[in-house]
Parts: structure tokens; C-alpha cells; sequence
């Protein structure tokens, strides 16, 4: 390449690169340093999402009974599944299994006490939570495997274990969500506003 | 001797090697030892590389695909059953390492394939709508540096603690996301949401209920964390981010938000992290308080006579949850005594 070549080459990358540096060089105004694109009221990504993909995934209970399935339990049906498929990391009353670290927590206890254990009769401030968190992970070695049906029974034997509710209940959507859980007087939202207090 | 562990070795790969039939002897010879001394080569720790006196005399190996630390360093995690703590006194700087960010999680670390994965946002909107992570991504990204801290993150009681076990569940990344008001705008809140439940998808499918306000004010989806995709044990490929709010409620994996106007009162927000006050039990204390730990010197560590330089971590807490950790150093004389 001789040197004239080398020149005709070298020309047009100067001037694309002497106009680069006028495109960054900063504007002189009082302009604060802010976004200059405007944003769009919707940026179109993402696509609707139809009715049968959220039932799929639309699992979760309140404690005003919305999102209770279908199905109903009792307590009889319920201590059976229990020693099936809880007692091994629950123990076979529901009370804490020593030497189990996970994730065996106690669930039967003394409704009346305040203080630990911190079990379903003593600490939980809706049943709805019950439903909800078992059939979600529950039984930990194979989660999301509970029917609807198998879930009611369960919370009516581990409600019934706690003194909650009677041995001939039938819990289903309709009632299972007007269980008054003895915790529930306890709890308080945090209301405070600042200050010294440290949480 | 030999032709026996030579018929093991065949038994154990299934097929006759193909150095076995191109290298003959020397094969036969080489492939029995491997086999025998397998047990005793395989390195339980990484084995050091070839020290010297004089690392000048010796070419050291080239570049490599993936980058590793000295082998003189090994800062490690400290896992229990539920979480693993990081190491914060082998930590130099408020950015911790990705590999050593603290770990806690309910039912274990989901393997995610990220073309697969979708957010769904649906409940008191006015388009539900699914996003696809590369529908995430092209949002406009914003890059923060924020500590997350485990709500327990306090441990006490013995001398004999270093600041691992003291207060090793919280750690500090570079996150990079988009802000959830920028979804929320897509699919269009209803005046009527005051709350927000996010789930993941791990097997435990975890769940909290969040308060709208902080969705607005500095909430993130994010999916990178230093610079990288997040690791699995941190969300992969997408985890929530809630800046000074406490680690709990920062739900990885995410794969669905629904608006609602009450709280769900899910068993994390309720019969785990809640806190006893008098003769009640306060719900929905968002909010980590301010904290610090010197990390330098601390036990087991042993200190010389002379100038010594004191390190530690101290991260602002509720009020201002928004700026992240700072580190403070200063010098202490501690010559005599």
C-alpha cells in the first residue's frame, strides 16, 4: 500500500470520527442532566396473558376465603393423611420431633400460651394460611402433590388437634375462612412513623 | 496384578479405551496405575500450584475461559440446612463477591430454563399480561448497589464467633433490572391495589404481600447482579429487589405478581416474620434498622504490636434504606500493653 492509498483510506475514518466528537460534546445550556428520550406511555413488550394461564398459577387463598378451591375435608380423613404424610417430619402428634431439623415445626399446641412454640393453635392469625402455605409446599419431600380434597381434611385435623374446631366439621370454601384462629387478637400491623424506637 | 485392573477398568467404562488399542503397551501399563491410584490422586482441595522461591524462573499457564481466585485464597461460605453465610471478614470492599452473596432459601435452589421463564402480572390491573425474560430485558435497565440482609441476620452468644457468624446474611451487589413501576405502567393499576403478592417458583412457590407504595417509590425486577446473569441461588434468571426492606421479601424466581387492595397474610408474613412487642405480635415490619460489624481485627484473628488498621461494614438502615453500605476504616494505636 503506498502512501496515497494509506491517505484516501485514513480521510473518511478522520471525518467520521471529528463528527463523532461534535455529536459528544456537551451542549453549553443549563439543561439538567436527565433522560433526553421520552418515554412511552406503553413500551408493547410483553403479551395478554390468557384466563387459563392464570388459573394455572393463581394459587393463592386470603383470609377473606377468596381463591378457596372446590373440595371439601374432615378430621377423620385428615389424621389419616396426616401419619401418611406429615408425622414423619411433624411427629406423629404434631408436636416437635427431636432431632429433625427440618423442617418439622411444631403444629399442635397449647392454644392458650402466647409464647413459643410458635404453633398453628398459638401463633397462626388465619386458617386460610394453612390452606393456602400447604398446598403450596407441602409435604416438603414432594411439594404441590396434596389434592384440594386432601388439603381441606388436613387443616381440619391439625385445627381440630389445636381445640379450633369441632371433631364433625367439614371444612370447604365456604366455611373454612370464618375460623376465628385464637392468635388473631395478638397481631397488630406495624403502624409506627419513624422515631427513635428500633424494630 | 495388572491385567486385573485392567479388566476393571474396561468393566467400569464399559468399552475397551481407544488408548488401549492405539498405545498397546505403554496403555497397559499407564491406564491400571491411573486406575489404581485413583482414590488417593482425586484432590479433596484444590491442589496448590508449584510454589517457588523464585516465581520469575517459572512460566506460569496462560489465559484461561473462566477466571478462578489464588489458590492462597479461599474465602468460603458457611452453610447450615437453611442458609449459608458469607464471609465478611475476607471481604475488602462493600461489593460482595457473587459466589460468596448469603444464601437462604425455603425448598431449595430451582433449575430455571430462562427461555422458558415468564412473569405473569395480573389481579386489580387492567391488562393481565405474561413477559418473557427477553421482554424484561428490554425494558429500559436501571444499575443499583443495594445490600440485602436477612431479617435473623443477628447471632450471639458465644466468644468464639467471627463476623461470618455474627452477621454473615447480608451481603451487597451490583443489581441490575428494570424498576417495577415500569411494568406496573404497562399493564395499568387499578386505584383500587394497595398491595402487591409475589411468588416464586421455587418448590416451596414462596410468597409476601408487599405494600403498593414501595413498588412506586424504588422496587426493581432485576437479572443481573455484578455485572453477570444472577446466580441460581439468588434468583436466576429473575428475583424481586426491594431496596432496605428485609431479605425475606425479596422473592426469587419470580414468576408472578397479583395486585390485590388486602394483604394474603401468607405463612412468611405471618407465622414466620413477625415480631413479639409487649403482649403482641407486630406483622408487616418491613424495614431492617442500621447495623455495623468490624471485621478487622476479629476472632480468630491475632493482631502485632504497632499500627493496626480497624475495618468493619456498616450499612444505614430504615429511613435511609436507599443508600447503600459504606465501609469505615480508621487506624488504632495499639502498641503497649
Amino acid at each position: 500500500m503506498n502512501k496515497k492509498t494509506v491517505l484516501l483510506l485514513a480521510c473518511p475514518v478522520m471525518l467520521l470520527l471529528m463528527s463523532l466528537k461534535m455529536v459528544f460534546i456537551p451542549s453549553q445550556g443549563k439543561k439538567p442532566l436527565t433522560d433526553s428520550l421520552k418515554r412511552p406511555a406503553k413500551f408493547g413488550f410483553g403479551r395478554p396473558a390468557t384466563a387459563q394461564e392464570i388459573a394455572a398459577w393463581d394459587i393463592d387463598v386470603r383470609p377473606d376465603g377468596k381463591g378457596l378451591p372446590a373440595g371439601q375435608g374432615d378430621v377423620k380423613k385428615g389424621r389419616v393423611l396426616y401419619a401418611q404424610k406429615c408425622a414423619m417430619c411433624h411427629g406423629v402428634d404434631g408436636t416437635e420431633k427431636p432431632g429433625i431439623k427440618l423442617p418439622g415445626n411444631a403444629l399442635v399446641g397449647d392454644t392458650s400460651a402466647t409464647s413459643k412454640p410458635k404453633t398453628i393453635g398459638n401463633y397462626w392469625p388465619y386458617a386460610t394460611t394453612l390452606f393456602d402455605y400447604m398446598r403450596r409446599a407441602m409435604p416438603y419431600n414432594l411439594p404441590g402433590s396434596l389434592s384440594n380434597d386432601e388439603v381441606y381434611s388436613i387443616t381440619a385435623y391439625l385445627l381440630n388437634a389445636n381445640k379450633i374446631i369441632k371433631a364433625d366439621v367439614v371444612l370447604d370454601a365456604k366455611n373454612l375462612y370464618k375460623v376465628v384462629m385464637p392468635a388473631k387478637k395478638l397481631f397488630i400491623m406495624d403502624d409506627r412513623k419513624g422515631g427513635p424506637e428500633i424494630k | 496384578m495388572e491385567k486385573r485392573d485392567n479388566k476393571d477398568q474396561k468393566r467400569a467404562t464399559g468399552k475397551i479405551s481407544r488408548r488401549t488399542l492405539l498405545g498397546g503397551v505403554i496403555a497397559a501399563a499407564v491406564l491400571p496405575v491411573q486406575s489404581l491410584f485413583a482414590d488417593e490422586i482425586q484432590p479433596k482441595t484444590p491442589v496448590l500450584p508449584e510454589i517457588t522461591d523464585d516465581p520469575t524462573k517459572i512460566v506460569g499457564p496462560g489465559p484461561s475461559p473462566l477466571g478462578k481466585r489464588s489458590t492462597f485464597e479461599q474465602p468460603v461460605r458457611k452453610p447450615s440446612d437453611i442458609s449459608s453465610r458469607t464471609p465478611l471478614q475476607d471481604m475488602h470492599s462493600t461489593i460482595t463477591p457473587a459466589d460468596l452473596h448469603f444464601e437462604r432459601h425455603h425448598a431449595g435452589i430451582p433449575t430455571i430454563d430462562p427461555a422458558k421463564h415468564e412473569l405473569l402480572i395480573h389481579g386489580l390491573v387492567d391488562n393481565p399480561m405474561k413477559f418473557t425474560l427477553a421482554d424484561i430485558k428490554r425494558f429500559p435497565s436501571v444499575t443499583r448497589t443495594c445490600f440485602i440482609e436477612c431479617a435473623g441476620n443477628f447471632r450471639t452468644g458465644k466468644a468464639e464467633m467471627t463476623p461470618q457468624d455474627i452477621l454473615g446474611l447480608t451481603s451487597q451487589s451490583e443489581w441490575t433490572g428494570v424498576m417495577l413501576s415500569t411494568l406496573f405502567k404497562e399493564v395499568g393499576i387499578s386505584d383500587k391495589a394497595k398491595w402487591f403478592l409475589a411468588e416464586g417458583s421455587d418448590a416451596a412457590v414462596m410468597t409476601r404481600t408487599i405494600p403498593i407504595a414501595k413498588a412506586w417509590d424504588d422496587a426493581m425486577i432485576v437479572y443481573a447482579q455484578n455485572g453477570e446473569a444472577i446466580r441460581p441461588e439468588q434468583g436466576y434468571p429473575i428475583r424481586l429487589l426491594l431496596p432496605g426492606f428485609e431479605g425475606n421479601m425479596n422473592i426469587k424466581w419470580l414468576r408472578r405478581i397479583e395486585l390485590s387492595e388486602e394483604p394474603y397474610m401468607t405463612r412468611e408474613e405471618t407465622s414466620k416474620y413477625t415480631y413479639p412487642v409487649k403482649d403482641k405480635i407486630r406483622m408487616f415490619s418491613f424495614e431492617l434498622d442500621a447495623r455495623s460489624i468490624i471485621t478487622y481485627p476479629s476472632y480468630p484473628q491475632k493482631v502485632n504490636k504497632g499500627w493496626v488498621e480497624i475495618r468493619g461494614i456498616a450499612w444505614s438502615g430504615r429511613g435511609e434504606g436507599r443508600k447503600s453500605r459504606s465501609k469505615y476504616r480508621c487506624r488504632q494505636n495499639l502498641a503497649t500493653g
